[in-house]
């Protein structure tokens, strides 16, 4: 067998397991930045949904996705994949298979960020069917398939838009349906902080997706001739470093704090923005565009609490802006050298004109449109079936680790107290989030 | 059994009356923090010697002369609408034969304020405390204890008995307290530092574009907080000139009074914390509880008030810093 073949495939099948990893990362991260309530509950979603994900991913949507194209817009054929003869982009199809069924699964976890702490088990389980059928598949199609964005010119390394931006819309599509988490805000509107509780959690999440996306983003070379994937982790590494500095210097420099949680945003949101990106831009580039997404993210958190969307794990701001500004970013920086290594052109700061910049902007639009009309439509169709998208009111205070699954992730935490000190000291009516400061 | 239900009832409604009697008076002295203060004091006092009344009637006479006297900003008189409890005795005779009756008049007296409307202190800064109702001998013991233990919490408690002012009784038994605490200050330079360490200014008032700090979650969003932010740092500085001058005077503005010939920084200082307090004294008809009168909305204030609370945290946030420099040098004129 050739050894350069060979290498490829075992760099790939590195790559997914990865990806794989960064359901972990998920699972820190989500069940950190919310309460012990929801902890069990929410690792356990995370691992039974990429079940589902994976199964869905190979009865259909890597047909879906790179079948045979109708005209641009959906895949036709490979259902039920089971392939293990063809050979792709110089890689074994089943090796192809299951780093794009990694990708996939992401998506539908960051969607997953919009539901934290009030969905139901039974509407997780039916979005996670539906979104990786009916929602990923077309968008991925798109890009990466023989779709019509594809063949503008479309640079999307590594998914802003395909992974991170679907998954974000679906966030928000959730989020909008299911209206914020009980005590969220006052009834003035003033929103109240619900803080994660466990920030180590968090940061180990954050540091294991900043790891695994060296499979994401280096893995999307698909190849290691020429050692390419290096330089994809050298842009990567500076990008997520960039987010976490220019994150951590805004909330300093505005809140006069030093923010945890904004600066752990800060380095998802350039690894999210360097992306698309990462391939297509010079190390300096990379480096700004992470500092962008660091500033972005501060504010757009911000945004969404004050406009009244309860953003849980911060998944519009991380994945959704930070995702746009990553697509759009290639339309400035992308150098002519990179763009004619891997596709469309230079962008506006290389003399490219606005051409590449236009094509960034107009698929990141009818992308995220897409994406979120249709988990909308996904959401309503769900709410027809099980009656209402939310767990009850009791069951929420409650915690969804006992309402959903009968048991806690936390037990003695929860035996050790009674239940009214298990859920939160806070009701709709009744909400005094900060004890008298004395002199 | 149902007279004495009946007493009960009639004892709360009349603490009510009074509270809401001084509350109509408390706001229409809204902008006015001297008035303000001079309404919390005659509260006080009433309570004080309504409590007085009912340990008298229980437990007779007291056996020694005392001083009852409140602390933080009861003590400094810089309360808002609502003020919580910090208060203490002192008296004379020692705690073995003494201190039963003072700590049964202490929680009578933290009961009735209560009542009043004064919030219990969440930090036990009540004379219902032992470690706040003592006798002369014993305070000063605890004093030297405070000192010698050198922990954050203990050098606190210090910090806090400097802002004692007496309300009921003998002010020259706290005095005698202040006086030895004055006398260690002289003689160790590290307390003096230590002291200052424990002063420390917690939340900023402006952020790096000098724009104002404000709340972004919470029943205060929007709010800045006034009193961590603006005033503290004014608080904590004339408290550690004050230790290091032996001065008695518990009033930020009084000391900075006092201390202007010694500390040329202080200058133009005390204008401006006047200001602070008269501010927030005219939000008092927002202010339903406790922890309302420690912010103050910043979509309310006029362009003008912004502009002199960024002055006023500027100058507070250079005060503390010029306090605690100026703390262990002998040269105090320096720099004027």
């Amino acid at each position: 067998m050739d050894a350069m073949f060979l290498m490829n495939n075992l760099w790939i099948m590195i790559a997914f397991i990865l990806v794989i990893l960064m359901q972990g990362g998920f699972i820190l991260l989500e069940a950190g930045s919310t309460r012990m309530k929801n902890a069990g509950h929410i690792a356990g979603k995370t691992i039974f949904t990429l079940g589902i994900a994976s199964l869905v991913f190979w009865a259909v949507g890597y047909g879906l996705i790179y079948g045979e194209s109708a005209g641009g817009f959906i895949g036709t054929s490979d259902f039920f994949f089971g392939d293990y003869q063809t050979m792709f982009d110089g890689v074994a199809g089943s090796v192809d298979f299951i780093f794009q069924l990694a990708f996939a699964a992401i998506a539908l976890t960051i969607a997953f960020g919009g539901f934290a702490e009030r969905a139901k088990l039974s509407v997780y389980i039916l979005f996670a069917v539906l979104f990786s059928a009916l929602v990923y598949p077309v968008v991925a199609h798109w890009i990466w398939g023989a779709g019509w964005i594809g063949e503008l010119g479309k640079q999307d390394f590594a998914g802003s838009t395909v992974v991170h931006l679907t998954g974000a819309m679906g966030a928000l599509a959730a989020t909008l349906l299911l209206k914020p988490r009980i005590g969220k805000y006052n009834k003035d509107g003033s929103p109240n902080d619900l803080p994660g509780h466990n920030q180590v959690y968090t940061a180990l999440g954050v540091l294991l997706l900043w790891v695994g996306w060296f499979g994401f983003n280096a893995g999307s070379t698909l190849e290691v001739d020429g050692a390419f994937f290096g330089y994809v982790g050298l842009t990567t590494q500076l990008g997520a470093a960039a987010g976490a500095v220019a994150a951590l210097g805004v909330a300093w420099a505005v809140l006069g704090k030093a923010d945890v949680p904004t600066m752990l945003n800060g380095a998802l949101a350039g690894l999210v923005a360097i992306t698309a990106s990462t391939a297509f831009v010079a190390s300096w580039a990379a480096v700004v565009i992470g500092l962008v997404a660091g500033v972005l993210v501060y504010y757009s958190m911000q945004f969404f609490e004050k406009l009244g969307i309860d953003d849980p794990i911060f998944a519009l701001s991380v994945h959704g802006v930070a995702g746009i500004w990553g697509t759009i970013s290639t339309g400035f920086f992308a150098t002519p050298d990179l763009a004619a290594m891997n596709g469309g052109n230079a962008g506006l700061f290389y003399g490219g004109g606005f051409e590449q910049l236009g094509i960034q902007t107009v698929s990141v639009v009818v992308s995220g449109a897409f994406a979120f009309v249709a988990s909308f439509i996904v959401l309503w169709v769900i709410k027809a079936i099980v009656g209402d998208l939310r767990v009850s009111e009791e069951e929420e205070i409650t915690g969804l680790d006992m309402s959903e699954h009968g048991s806690y992730g936390y037990p003695e935490a929860a035996l050790s107290e009674s239940k009214e000190e298990v859920a939160p000291s806070i009701s709709k009516d009744d909400y005094d989030p900060k004890p008298g400061v004395s002199t | 059994m149902s007279s004495s239900l009946d007493n009960g009832e009639k004892e709360l409604r009349s603490y009510e009356n009074i509270r809401q009697k001084y509350e109509k008076y408390l706001l229409e002295a809204a902008g006015d923090y001297r008035k303000q203060n001079v309404i919390h004091e005659k509260v006080i006092t009433e309570a004080v010697q309504l409590a007085i009344e009912h340990t008298r009637e229980e437990w007779g006479t007291p056996p020694s002369p005392f001083a009852f006297f409140v602390m933080g900003s009861a003590g400094r008189n810089e309360q808002a609408l609502w003020s919580d409890q910090d208060h203490g005795i002192v008296f004379q005779g020692s705690d073995r034969h003494e201190q039963d009756y003072f700590l049964t008049l202490g929680i009578k007296i933290e009961g009735v304020m209560s009542r009043l409307g004064y919030p219990r202190c969440e930090g036990k800064v009540m004379a219902s405390s032992p470690r706040w109702c003592h006798g002369i001998n014993e305070w000063i013991e605890q004093v030297d204890r405070w000192i010698k233990d050198d922990k954050w919490s203990t050098l606190r408690h210090l910090l806090t008995l400097m802002d004692a002012r007496v309300v009921i009784g003998s002010e020259d038994l706290l005095k005698k307290v202040k006086k030895h605490a004055f006398i260690k200050g002289k003689q160790s330079i590290y307390l003096l530092k230590r002291l200052a360490e424990n002063a420390k200014m917690f939340q900023p008032g402006t952020n790096l574009f000098g724009q104002l700090i404000y709340e972004r979650t919470g029943q205060f969003t929007g709010a800045i907080p006034i009193k961590n932010a603006v005033l503290f740092p004014y608080v904590h500085a004339l408290k550690l000139l004050s230790f290091k001058r032996s001065i008695y005077e518990t009033e930020t503005i009084e000391r900075m009074r006092l201390l202007s010939n010694d500390y040329s920084f202080l200058a133009h200082k005390r204008k401006l914390f006047i200001d602070m307090l008269e501010l927030r004294s005219s939000f008092s008809k927002q202010q339903h509880s406790y922890q309302d009168v420690h912010y103050v909305p910043i979509s309310q204030l006029s362009k003008g008030e912004r502009k002199r609370v960024k002055e006023a945290v500027k100058e507070g946030k250079e005060l503390l810093h010029h306090a605690k420099s100026t703390l262990w040098s002998n040269e105090e004129k320096r720099g004027r």
